[in-house]
């Protein structure tokens, strides 16, 4: 690891457990208003699509806190499963992230374009918290991939 | 949400499980936390979100719920072995955990799902726990393993508020709720006890 790299692994680490925070922020706050219905937070319709059912939704939430608290904790400590390189699932992840925030994007312009009484921001809560658990995952790919440089290719004798 | 409260602090055990499974060194012992934490979590999308028996979720979740407490007692059973007897002996005691466990599978898949039959089959397996760790302290006078016997006697007095309906708050923190949360310290106490038990026998 060379001295520059090394440095970087508690930016990326920071940046991992922000955007835990961040989604961990947005579970609590959907999860409030389902529960209470707080009033200083937006109706339940404002918080998912309501393709994936609640009941079904917040587990898989819980699940998705626990899968991120361990790639910060990998990367915080820079050992465990989630920091070790694996080159051809990184990729697809880093390129289905991309994929992914591109179809984020469509959403959100077919959304305020079919929906006019949305604009600017309306609904858009599931669309940028998307946004920020794929954005954990590239972050984890380019992580890796800057801790773990590839091994420079051997000139031939 | 049927009962929140019971809903949240049934996952933020399970989150807490999770993390002890984690940082445990022994399978037995990963098991046991990993077990309660699935526990946690199906249970607590039953409490919030399929309290009608009626229900598909319920019939699911609930057998969830029952057979990994079953697990976790399995496991029990399974670290009390390994810290009191010889290895032949604490295999045998293992063999005969698993099997009582398929007999009751068997029982809450097809013949009850009453929590008093995960009760009957979790209560053996954490009396025989405190009985050995009791002893255990006797013997070696180790600080740490009296903090896990501290925590599985947590354990009984949170079962104790449990059946006794004793309540924060009737609406906003229920028995259920209480339980979890004094049921989060006693896991707790027991995790750093087991870690300081098998630091030490390492």
């Amino acid at each position: 690891m060379t001295r520059e790299r090394a440095g970087d692994a508690p930016l990326y680490a920071s940046v991992l457990w922000f955007l835990l925070f961040l989604f961990c922020l947005r579970v609590a706050g959907q999860a409030l208003v389902a529960a209470f219905a707080v009033p200083f937070l937006p109706p339940m319709s404002e918080w998912y699509s309501g393709v994936i059912p609640y009941p079904i939704l917040l587990p898989v939430q819980v699940v998705i806190i626990v899968l991120l608290a361990k790639v910060a904790t990998d990367f915080t400590r820079r050992r465990g499963f989630f920091v070790v390189p694996r080159r051809t699932m990184g990729r697809f992840l880093e390129w289905f992230s991309y994929l992914y925030w591109g179809g984020m994007a469509v959403r959100y312009v077919a959304s305020m374009a079919l929906h006019p009484e949305r604009r600017w921001f309306g609904g858009t809560i599931p669309i940028f918290f998307h946004c920020v658990y794929w954005g954990g995952m590239a972050v984890r790919y380019v992580a890796s991939m800057a801790l773990h440089p590839e091994p420079p290719a051997v000139p031939a004798e | 949400m049927t009962e929140p409260d019971v809903a949240f602090t049934d996952y933020a055990l399970a989150i807490e499980c999770v993390l002890f499974a984690h940082l445990v060194r022994r399978r037995e012992d990963a098991l046991f936390f990993g077990s309660a934490a699935v526990a946690s979590l199906a249970g607590g999308t039953v409490h919030g979100f399929f309290l009608d028996g009626r229900t598909v979720g319920n019939a699911i979740l609930w057998r969830i719920t029952l057979i990994a407490i079953g697990i976790t007692a399995a496991s029990a059973w399974a670290i009390g072995a390994r810290v009191l007897f010889p290895v032949p002996t604490a295999r045998r005691i293992t063999i005969a955990a698993a099997a009582a466990f398929a007999a009751y599978c068997v029982v809450t898949l097809l013949i009850t799902q009453d929590f008093r039959a995960a009760l009957v089959f979790y209560l053996p397996a954490a009396v025989f726990l405190l009985i050995v760790l009791s002893t255990a302290y006797a013997r070696a006078r180790e600080r740490g393993i009296l903090v896990a016997v501290a925590g599985l006697g947590l354990m009984f007095i949170a079962a104790a508020v449990q059946q006794m309906k004793i309540a924060l708050h009737p609406t906003y923190f229920d028995h259920n709720a209480l339980y979890h949360l004094i049921q989060a310290l006693a896991l707790w106490l027991l995790f750093l006890g087991l870690r300081r038990l098998h630091a030490d026998a390492t």
